[in-house]
């Protein structure tokens, strides 16, 4: 697939010519996506950027929170956003950490530090699936054709036990054909060690090897794209580079889809998360623009990529939103998410930010003490000296493995 | 409830404000002491009755220690009807019991013949703080005691999800010590989370509060508890006004007698598991297994659905029924010829000499007490439970291990598919149970009784699967994880305040 003019990533602009940015096309991403200024709020005013305690706030938007609007964006939430940008991947330091945030209240923390996680990674050149991309495809296939197409039962891998996250339907979308503007679906017919063959539904044959160039257009229905189409813009940028002064993203990462990074969402579920996340975000140019769907979650918002894979712990067991490569970071909202976490094989390699509000159920925080202890001696504490001074009631703890 | 106010109210406050108004009242102490005192007789009784008697002096103590309550005939005729009254608990539990419940209530009468001075302190802060926004946290059955001299309901705060939906207020009024068990226990987020700029507490001043209240679980997150208040400012009511007399010393037997209680009680009740238990509206409870599933209507989403215990939040209401399941037929058989040649060679078997056949089983080690029927059972549709009962049977009637054990494979195969029939059968009929439950006419009755926190709980009768099922929905106080539950309580709705006498 050749690369849009709009979207060249920033490493091969250097020649001192600009690339045209990938926000010229941000007022209809804000016409697809923002929702319209409530009129009984008022006509904001972006003049005043201090919030009402008087902490200094880096960006020039404000802030919204279930039905109060804030002028500004309030110190503690740019703190977070703050936390994600800053905690370092795990190029930058090897060691497995696991950052605690105590929060006084039940607050989007999860949302903000996820954002600014995927802010980070935006920004990172290694932070693209396409290298598992096809092994995560033929998985995918693999497990329609030995299970899923046979089984007898409605799709609850839970009470079937089956062992996988989620169902696989074995449809696969391919780019538009010639004068189509729709994605052409195939499914799948066969897989074998060198080869993967999909039929339309003529039942024309499509041939695919272990290493074709072309498998990196495909994508399972339902799941994001490795990359957005030739004709799309990708994640607006813009909004993004709002929030954060100073901070740019690889122009090519806006177009590319991310598995590395994860939110575990809370235990009540993925529709009550996502509901949860869309009652806060910020305000821009009049529009508001929820935590959900900044978050670029498959589904949750426009976005044909994602950059964040949704983890549901639902029943005590973690299952991902897709497939993927092993996650490097995950942002876990919650107490018992965390204990949940900690015990999920796939997330074993992973470094940690967790949210956990002090006034959440006694024997939530009970097991949260008691998987903490259970981490013993592996774990030592440290400063997280990467992070500024937390704002008044918010304590942070680091624990880093020491071997 | 947007977070923000509450970070405002952190940034805007260097330390919280914390009061301890200490009641010095000998009666009360004495009359406490003698309550425990029964209690210890109780307890050294190890019997079930024993557990529900310590069980309800316990939640006088816990009433009088944490409530305004008014100090009158009613408590101590509630003191006086404890197991039937002096001469049944003589009769029954034995002279000891008896003194100690006859000095209780003796003592009993003392400190209602005092006016009581908790009553009055209390009272006099409302008064106080007219003008200031006051909320108070108390235990949903004192409630009253607190609208009775001036608070009103709005002002109350029940449950612990209650506080953490709360706005940021004034002052929190609270009653009794702050300890994490016992009747009228404070949730921690009272002192971990203040929405309010001054914590206002009342307390006879032999009730001490907890020394490390909410340190174990804050430890591990980095916060220190004491960090955001500044030292207790202590003052003792004396009779009927305030006088600042300096620190008193904490008597740490106290926290040691609740733990006592709690260990004592379930040693008496028996065997215990790990579950869930949660804590409804009307001083009942409900204990599940860790991950079983309870129909739950959520205020906030409108709606009912199919909740793991776990996932059950204060405010949520649970929907209580009789276990169903849909019938989804019988098993399909698996008609494999070598099954039934099997049962062929069986039933051979017993009719050529039964009490011959009969008797070689028991010898080999089958050694069930209705072995003829069981064996009947097996040539027909059953099999036998226990592997090693199928090996000595297959022995006698002379097949050999390998034939046997692919017979064996498929009885796995068979009872496996009933397993998961059976499960798939309860899924099903949970699904439907909420479909019913989903309806506008149960919504709107649910509607209802959320609104109403005071109505204990809400009665429905609904028709699932051509069956008339009573449900019963309770509004959850508290959700705790236990390992301490005991078998029989487990999947009943179990009421607190029983009459006991």
């Amino acid at each position: 697939m050749g690369e849009h003019p709009d979207f060249v990533s920033k490493t091969e602009t250097s020649q001192g010519q600009a690339a045209r940015p990938p926000w010229t096309d941000f007022e209809t991403w804000v016409a697809q996506l923002g929702q319209t200024w409530p009129a009984n709020t008022g006509t904001i005013d972006l003049d005043r950027q201090r919030d009402s305690t008087g902490g200094v706030t880096e960006s020039r938007i404000g802030f919204f929170e279930s039905d109060v609007a804030l002028t500004c964006v309030p110190s503690w939430a740019t703190w977070l956003l703050d936390v994600g940008l800053k905690f370092p991947p795990r190029e930058v330091d090897q060691r497995r950490s696991i950052l605690l945030i105590s929060t006084p209240c039940d607050a989007p923390a999860a949302g903000l530090v996820a954002l600014g996680v995927v802010m980070r990674d935006l920004a990172r050149s290694a932070a693209t699936d396409e290298a598992g991309h096809a092994a995560a495809l033929r998985s995918w296939a693999k497990q329609y054709l030995m299970h899923c197409q046979t089984c007898r039962h409605r799709c609850d891998p839970q009470l079937v036990g089956c062992g996988f996250d989620a169902e696989s339907s074995g449809t696969i979308l391919a780019p538009p054909r010639r004068g189509r503007a729709r994605e052409t679906q195939l499914k799948v017919h066969s897989i074998s060690d060198d080869s993967l063959v999909l039929v339309d539904r003529h039942d024309c044959r499509d041939y695919y090897t272990a290493t074709d160039a072309r498998l990196k257009d495909l994508h399972p229905a339902g799941r994001p794209r490795l990359t957005t189409p030739e004709n799309k813009p990708g994640i607006a940028g813009h909004a993004f580079s709002q929030l954060k002064r100073g901070w740019e993203p690889l122009l090519a990462n806006l177009q590319r889809s991310y598995s590395g990074t994860c939110l575990v969402g809370r235990r009540a579920g993925r529709d009550a998360t996502r509901e949860w996340l869309a009652r806060s975000g910020f305000i821009l140019s009049g529009h508001r623009f929820p935590l959900s769907d900044m978050l670029t979650i498959s589904g949750w918002g426009a976005d044909s990529v994602s950059r964040l894979r949704y983890v549901s712990t639902r029943g005590g067991a973690c299952r991902f939103d897709r497939s993927g490569i092993e996650p490097e970071t995950a942002v876990i909202d919650g107490a018992t998410e965390l204990s949940d976490s900690l015990a999920c094989p796939s997330l074993r390699g992973a470094s940690v930010v967790a949210i956990v509000p002090r006034d959440s159920a006694q024997d939530k925080l009970e097991l949260l003490a008691q998987t903490l202890h259970e981490l013993g001696d592996e774990y030592v504490s440290e400063i997280p000296t990467y992070l500024p001074t937390a704002p008044r009631g918010i304590s942070v703890t680091l624990k880093v493995k020491s071997r | 409830m947007s977070a923000n106010p509450i970070f405002e109210l952190w940034a805007s406050h260097d330390k919280f404000v914390r009061v301890r108004i200490d009641v010095e009242c000998q009666a009360y102490d004495r009359f406490r002491s003698a309550g425990r005192n029964l209690m210890r007789h109780l307890l050294a009784r190890e019997e079930d009755a024993a557990g529900t008697l310590i069980d309800f002096v316990h939640q006088i103590l816990g009433e009088v220690a944490t409530a305004p309550i008014k100090l009158d005939s009613e408590l101590s005729n509630r003191v006086a009807a404890i197991g039937g009254g002096t001469s049944r608990i003589r009769g029954q539990w034995g002279p000891d019991c008896a003194n100690a419940h006859q000095e209780f209530f003796d003592r009993t009468l003392v400190l209602c013949s005092e006016k009581s001075a908790l009553r009055n302190a209390v009272e006099q802060t409302l008064i106080e703080e007219l003008e200031s926004d006051l909320r108070f946290y108390c235990h949903r059955s004192s409630i009253e005691a607190f609208i009775s001299i001036g608070a009103t309901s709005e002002q109350a705060l029940l449950t612990p999800d209650s506080y953490r939906k709360a706005p940021p207020f004034e002052t929190l009024l609270v009653v009794g010590p702050i300890r994490s068990m016992g009747f009228g226990r404070k949730p921690e987020a009272l002192i971990v989370t203040p929405r309010f700029s001054r914590l206002c507490q009342i307390s006879w001043a032999s009730e001490i509060d907890e020394p490390d209240f909410a340190i174990a679980h804050m430890g591990p997150l980095g916060f220190d508890v004491a960090s955001p208040w500044e030292p207790w400012q202590q003052t003792f009511w004396c009779g009927h006004q305030r006088c600042v007399i300096g620190q008193r010393e904490l008597d740490e037997s106290d926290a040691g007698f609740e733990e006592l209680v709690r260990t004592r009680i379930h040693r008496v009740r028996g065997s215990t598991v790990r579950g869930t238990i949660l804590r409804l509206s009307g001083s009942r409870m409900l204990a599940q297994r860790p991950r079983s599933k309870i129909a739950t209507y959520t205020p906030t989403s409108d709606s009912v659905l199919l909740k793991e215990t776990e996932d059950v939040t204060e405010g949520d209401i649970v929907l209580h029924h009789e276990h169903i399941s849909l019938d989804l037929g019988p098993v399909a058989p698996l008609d494999e010829p070598i099954v039934r040649e099997w049962r062929e060679a069986l039933r051979h078997r017993y009719a050529q000499n039964s009490p011959l056949f009969l008797g070689e089983l028991k010898r080999q080690g089958v050694n069930l007490v209705h072995l003829a029927s069981a064996v009947r059972a097996w040539t027909s549709d059953q099999r036998p439970q226990q592997a090693a009962h199928f090996e000595i049977v297959s022995r006698v009637i002379g097949w050999d291990a390998r034939r046997a054990r692919q017979v064996w494979r498929v009885f796995s195969k068979q009872h496996g598919t009933a397993v998961q029939h059976g499960l798939i059968g309860a899924a099903l009929a949970a699904e439907d149970l909420v479909n019913v439950l989903n309806e506008e006419r149960t919504l709107e009755s649910l509607r209802n009784y959320a609104a109403r926190p005071e109505q204990e709980f809400l009665r429905l009768f609904i028709e699932i699967a051509g069956t008339n099922l009573e449900v019963r929905g309770f509004s959850v106080d508290e959700v705790e994880t236990s390992d301490q539950i005991f078998e029989q309580d487990l999947n009943e709705v179990v009421d607190m305040r029983k009459d006991f006498s």
